[in-house]
């Protein structure tokens, strides 16, 4: 079961399991999709409408984990390799759908479903996720993946700049006008 | 985020199904992929020069074999890059794709514009003619790069926004073929009898898709979605 207690931790590094997979431990899988389903099904659920199509990104990306594989350069970081290929999968969802914009299906910007808001949150926590989940919506794209990715998944520029294929100057410049701008949207005490 | 064992024995199921031929050209990796289209397209090229090249061969302008061999393999490269790009590479710009596509496209039209010197047109005097003789080489044409493209869809692992580019290289492809056996060397009809391979495979492509989208179905199921009556309109 994932995250049973009784099961011991895994101590590999994320590319170490990712070359035990390659040189075919099945087990190595099992673990890397424990660690990586959560993250992923948070990063891919802030931009999708329901938690059924996040869970689709999520199985989709780690297939393409499973089918890309021998491209994996032992040298390089499985963490934004992952988070590339999900949030592409993301904007390829929106594009074979009719080419919409990447947006929550509430009017207010807000999805009952939103991971970011646990059922039984106080009123007032669950009136400021709404507030920022609507301010984050409005940001421009690219600044709106830098900011999730550097706020939420605790990614560092350097990562993020991989991800997003940008330089890490560039990245800096998005977040810092990402973050001025929700500064200005969202009240001070937020 | 729910079950997430209910996830995983999907994601394992869809794993173990991962078998045969199409899995293996795709697990590959991308150099290894590249290498295998571009070597079976080379392959196929080779085929055509020793055992169906075009009687004129000897006496067509070298310079204008070089140019046009050289144009479509620049931009049959272009294509495959941008057709096999994988996933966990960051999107490539929509824009610059267009550009390198577009850009392959119209230099292709140029190139095949440019007459072949003192070099005459063997066939197809007249609209009739030129057509007829176009719409034999078109189907010849459609006819080589159709296994190309069974070829690179093989090695595409799914859910590319590069789909296009890679139509496009089957019908580029068939550009190279039909380039070393066609002996018809008037612009005219290598606009319509030849280009028009790689456009036409490129629109189908794109209305497929665009099919697909308005049935709200993964391209690789809609037309056995539509034969078996399950996809219908949402």
């Amino acid at each position: 079961m994932p995250g049973d207690s009784e099961q011991p931790k895994d101590e590999r590094s994320d590319e170490q399991l990712m070359a035990a997979y390659v040189a075919g431990d099945e087990r190595a899988f099992r673990v890397l999709f424990d660690r990586y389903g959560p993250v992923l099904f948070r990063l891919v659920r802030r931009r999708l409408r329901t938690d059924d199509e996040a869970r689709d990104i999520v199985q989709t990306t780690l297939l393409h984990m499973h089918r890309a594989r021998h491209d994996f350069r032992h040298d390089s970081r499985l963490r934004p390799w992952l988070f590339t290929i999900a949030l592409n999968l993301v904007r390829e969802h929106y594009r074979r759908r009719g080419r919409r914009k990447e947006q929550p299906l509430e009017i207010d910007g807000y999805s009952p479903a939103e991971p970011t808001v646990q059922p039984g949150t106080p009123i007032e926590d669950r009136q400021r996720a709404e507030r920022l989940h609507a301010a984050l919506a409005s940001l421009p794209e690219n600044q709106r993946t830098v900011i999730e990715l550097h706020w939420f998944g605790d990614s560092p520029y350097e990562e993020i700049a991989r991800i997003v294929g940008a330089s890490v100057a560039a990245v800096r410049v998005r977040a810092h006008r990402g973050y001025e701008r929700l500064r200005k949207i969202l009240p001070e005490n937020e | 985020m729910g079950d997430l064992d209910g996830l995983y024995r999907e994601l394992e199921g869809q794993v173990r199904r991962e078998q045969g031929p199409r899995a293996w050209l795709r697990e590959r990796s991308t150099p290894v992929r590249g290498t295998i289209a571009l070597g079976t397209i080379t392959a196929l090229t080779v085929a055509v020069w020793l055992s169906w090249a075009r009687p004129d061969l000897g006496s067509y302008p070298g310079w204008h074999m070089a140019l046009t061999l050289g144009a479509i393999g620049a931009v049959l490269v272009c294509a495959l890059a941008i057709g096999l790009r994988p996933l966990h590479m960051p999107e490539a710009p929509a824009w610059l794709s267009r550009l390198v596509l577009g850009g392959g496209l119209v230099l292709l039209f140029a190139v095949y514009m440019l007459p072949a010197g003192a070099h005459a047109a063997t066939h197809g005097d007249g609209l009739p003619g030129v057509l007829h003789g176009a719409w034999k080489c078109f189907g010849t044409g459609a006819v080589l790069g159709l296994p190309v493209y069974v070829l690179l869809r093989l090695l595409d692992r799914g859910s590319s926004p590069y789909g296009v580019a890679t139509a496009l290289a089957a019908g580029l492809s068939a550009n190279l073929l039909l380039q070393l056996h066609c002996p018809n060397s008037a612009p005219q009809h290598m606009v319509l009898g030849h280009l028009t391979v790689a456009f036409v495979f490129g629109l189908v492509y794109v209305a497929y898709r665009r099919v697909a989208s308005i049935y709200r179905v993964p391209s690789c199921r809609l037309l056995t979605g539509l034969l078996d009556g399950r996809t219908r309109l949402p």
